[in-house]
């Protein structure tokens, strides 16, 4: 799932996008198991105290931002 | 990454969708023709790569193929078959297949001929940064906290 943020640097990606890039079909219908990794990735990646690096997309999916 | 694999032979796509998850793929399966030509049109963008059986139930693998040209689509395409002599690999090529590969076969070679069709396609990127974190998809390995 990282690769995929990062290879898609400032776009946002979709819940289902990453659902169907990363796990597979059968999973379609439940997108909940993406909050859980990418918390798992905030807590082992961001900066404590800064704001998270993958930027949540309210009711749309996620973005890395590109970099300043 | 995501491949559609289609094989109507329980136990050889198990091997293969399973071998292919622990690389990190995403592997959807079909058992018969008509439903991985479904799949393969329906879902035509999101997938990667194709991997398909020649002799199946229903649509031939080598009509699948010709379907997914047919759509104008450059995704690789690799014709798995237990059919062995040159005139099938040519005529698998042709139907617009990038590769081909004879049943029975070593996993890791599938894997190779997956990697390198894969690489032509993404570019050989394989490390990816963000700020002080850096990603190394070959190695398997996230570090944080590089300086550069």
């Amino acid at each position: 799932m990282l690769e995929y943020l990062l290879r898609n640097k400032g776009k946002v990606c979709r819940r289902t996008r990453i659902i169907e890039k990363v796990w597979d079909i059968n999973f379609e219908h439940d997108t909940s198991v993406i909050d859980v990794y990418i918390n798992f990735l905030r807590k082992k990646l961001d900066q404590p105290g800064a704001p998270s690096f993958i930027e949540t997309i309210r009711g749309v999916g996620y973005r890395v931002n590109e970099e300043a | 990454m995501r491949i559609l694999l289609v094989e109507d032979e329980t136990p050889i796509a198990n091997f293969i969708r399973d071998g292919l998850r622990e690389e990190g793929f995403a592997v959807d399966v079909a058992d018969n023709g008509r439903t991985g030509l479904d799949m393969a049109l329906g879902l035509l963008e999101e997938y990667d790569l194709f991997l398909l059986d020649w002799m199946l139930p229903g649509v031939s693998g080598i009509e699948i193929c010709r379907q997914i040209r047919k759509e104008k689509s450059q995704t690789p395409i690799i014709i798995l078959t237990a059919k062995d002599t040159v005139d099938d690999a040519v005529f698998g090529m042709e139907a617009g297949a990038n590769d081909y590969i004879r049943k029975p076969f070593a996993f890791e070679e599938l894997l190779a001929r997956i990697r390198v069709l894969l690489r032509s396609k993404e570019g050989d990127q394989h490390v990816f940064s963000y700020g002080d974190i850096e990603m190394d998809i070959e190695a398997y390995r996230v570090v944080k906290g590089v300086i550069r």
